[in-house]
């Protein structure tokens, strides 16, 4: 059954490639290349899995974590990351991300994600 | 004018003056010129000259011949000459007598007589040092014996002079032979034919001299020749020809030995040193150390010494691996990986456990084991982070990246179908390369999530540490992702999937 999936990143090749491989499996894929209206759709519709990139410009993925968690303590969020040691990857950890994804994206990991639901 | 050339030029003149008047006065002692000769003189002109010629006409030679036989009495070999006009041609009968005479009654080639003859006697030309009989040599006996395979005696190094460049790592000294592989076929005996020389005589024939082969160790001896019992080495010992199902080398795997493709097991006393490649059916124990060499292994691979692998050794092994240390390697195994003093800044893979001695140290790098890490200490308060993760089958994983990567490139593609379409709604060749296009990605993603059914094999996997984790240390167990936050000591890391996290709980041995 698809799933409803948020993906935040300001790389328009993920965004594109992750909506095209998703949508293409049945999931509703919504997606934005802006992390302060990413953090605003995450807060106000329902997402079964939100995934987003740790280093945009004007707000970083555990800033968004942070946020998302303390409104929606259940919001299942994945943070795609080049460095998996990141101090910031720490912190989104800490708040709460399931798991770091290494860049662009680990499509093994989604998928494990979407389906342990 | 020097006065040198001046005397000069005034002797010659005199000279000159002088022989001018010697012939005058001759001219004038002779007294009268030819018009003046008498008749009967005039008329006695050139008869001598004419007598001369028909006195040679008359001295005219015959064709002739010289025969002479070799000291082995093997050939019979003449010089032939044209008669001179007037003179009789040369005869074959009298050729036939010659031989005779010399006693030559065989391998006469009448053929090339005759033509020589012809030669002669009416192009006029010599014919010289031509073979007009041979003898016939003996054919040896051949006793029944064992020959190598040609493929075999091939087996064995060569350069190719030419080439610019030559990899002498390529060369192997090694003759690799597969079960049932014929190694030498067999000679059956030939009998010898006696030889002849030209005067008739009997020559006895020789036996050849051959090499007897026997058939060895691993070796089977079947009607048409010798067969490898077994996968190996070939080897030939006192011309025993026998199979090595393990190969022994007494020192390095270097220029000596060239790369190695073995299909038993290998024993290397020394190295493996840098930029050689080994590839073995069986398993694999180096007593040294194995440097930035690419090394496959069918089996187990024991290292005495550690990988140092400079940033460019690939160590694969089927089976299990025990090793001193791991440096700047990469390290694949689907057997549980020994490494007594620990890795550093290496990258390990494998589909069972992964474990160090006590004291041993994992520094920097990334340690991917399926079924658990049991380490005593890692990393340091300055070293670079260390990735442990767990849980998943790495070549399933591996399987799903590629997916990953295909499946970018194909949606960038689509998208850019998609752009054109807009603009050209009706084109009914970008529909069907969107379609296509679509089907494919439907068609990988339909076997990745199949994949990821068997990505997740082993959710009870721990990363055990004895001693201390430095914080940043990135453990991820079944995807789920925890980095060490603080220095922790004698802990275990499992996956708590009611929870949905990584957990610490103090250490226990399982």
């Amino acid at each position: 059954m698809g799933k409803r999936i948020l993906v935040i990143d300001d790389e328009e090749t993920v965004l594109d490639a992750l909506k095209i491989i998703l949508e293409e499996m049945g999931h509703q894929v919504d997606t934005t290349r802006d992390p302060d209206r990413g953090e605003r759709m995450a807060l106000e519709e329902e997402y079964d899995l939100i995934i987003t990139d740790l280093r945009m410009p004007g707000k970083t993925g555990d800033q968004i974590v942070k946020s998302v968690k303390a409104q929606r303590e259940h919001a299942r969020i994945l943070v795609i990351t080049a460095y998996s040691t990141d101090a910031i990857a720490q912190s989104a950890l800490k708040a709460g991300a399931l798991a770091l994804i290494r860049k662009p994206f680990e499509i093994s990991k989604i998928l494990s994600f979407l389906e342990q639901e | 004018m020097s006065s040198a050339e001046s005397r000069y030029m005034e002797t010659l003149k005199a000279k000159t003056e002088k022989l001018l008047k010697e012939v005058q006065e001759l001219q004038k002692a002779l007294g009268m010129e030819q018009k003046d000769l008498p008749e009967e003189t005039m008329n006695r002109l050139g008869e001598e000259e004419l007598t001369t010629l028909e006195h040679a006409y008359a001295l005219r030679v015959d064709g002739h011949f010289d025969l002479r036989i070799s000291e082995d009495e093997m050939a019979c070999i003449g010089d032939f000459y044209p008669p001179s006009p007037g003179g009789e041609p040369l005869s074959l009968e009298k050729v036939q007598e010659r031989l005779q005479a010399l006693g030559v009654v065989y391998g006469v080639n009448w053929e090339i007589l005759g033509s020589a003859l012809f030669t002669c006697n009416l192009e006029r030309q010599e014919v010289l040092d031509l073979f007009i009989a041979r003898g016939t040599d003996p054919v040896p006996e051949v006793p029944e014996h064992y020959q190598l395979e040609e493929g075999i005696q091939n087996c064995k190094p060569t350069l190719d002079s030419d080439a610019q460049r030559v990899d002498f790592r390529s060369v192997s000294p090694f003759i690799i032979v597969k079960k049932g592989d014929r190694l030498a076929r067999k000679v059956p005996r030939r009998s010898g034919v006696l030889g002849r020389t030209i005067r008739g005589k009997d020559l006895p024939f020789p036996i050849e001299r051959v090499t007897f082969l026997v058939p060895g160790k691993n070796t089977e001896e079947r009607e048409d020749g010798i067969y490898a019992f077994c996968d190996g080495a070939l080897k030939i010992q006192e011309n025993r020809i026998q199979v090595e199902p393990i190969l022994y080398i007494t020192g390095n795997v270097d220029y000596h030995t060239g790369n190695i493709e073995f299909p038993g097991d290998l024993v290397v006393e020394g190295a493996f040193l840098d930029g050689f490649q080994v590839k073995v059916r069986g398993s694999i124990l180096c007593k040294g150390t194995i440097y930035a060499a690419n090394v496959f292994c069918g089996g187990n691979l024991q290292v005495y010494g550690g990988i140092i692998g400079k940033g460019k050794s690939k160590v694969i092994a089927e089976g299990e691996v025990q090793v001193k240390f791991l440096e700047n390697c990469y390290l694949e195994s689907k057997g549980t990986i020994y490494s007594e003093a620990g890795a550093f800044h290496s990258v390990v893979y494998t589909k069972a456990e992964f474990r160090t001695g006590k004291k041993g140290l994992v520094v920097g790098g990334k340690i991917t084991a399926q079924e658990g890490i049991y380490i005593a200490n890692i990393g340091t308060a300055t070293s670079p982070k260390t990735e442990l993760i767990l849980g998943n089958d790495f070549q399933i994983q591996r399987k799903l990246e590629w997916i990953r990567d295909k499946n970018i490139d194909l949606a960038l593609r689509m998208k850019e179908v998609s752009q054109a379409l807009s603009r050209d709604p009706d084109n009914s060749e970008l529909m069907q390369t969107k379609d296509a296009l679509l089907s494919h990605i439907r068609q990988l993603n339909e076997v990745s999530q199949k994949l990821i059914h068997f990505l997740t094999v082993r959710e009870q996997a721990r990363l055990c540490v004895q001693g201390t984790v430095v914080p940043g240390t990135y453990v991820e167990i079944c995807n789920v992702s925890y980095i060490v936050p603080r220095l922790m000591r004698s802990v275990s890391f499992y996956l708590n999937r009611k929870m949905g996290r990584v957990e610490v709980e103090p250490y226990r041995v399982s």
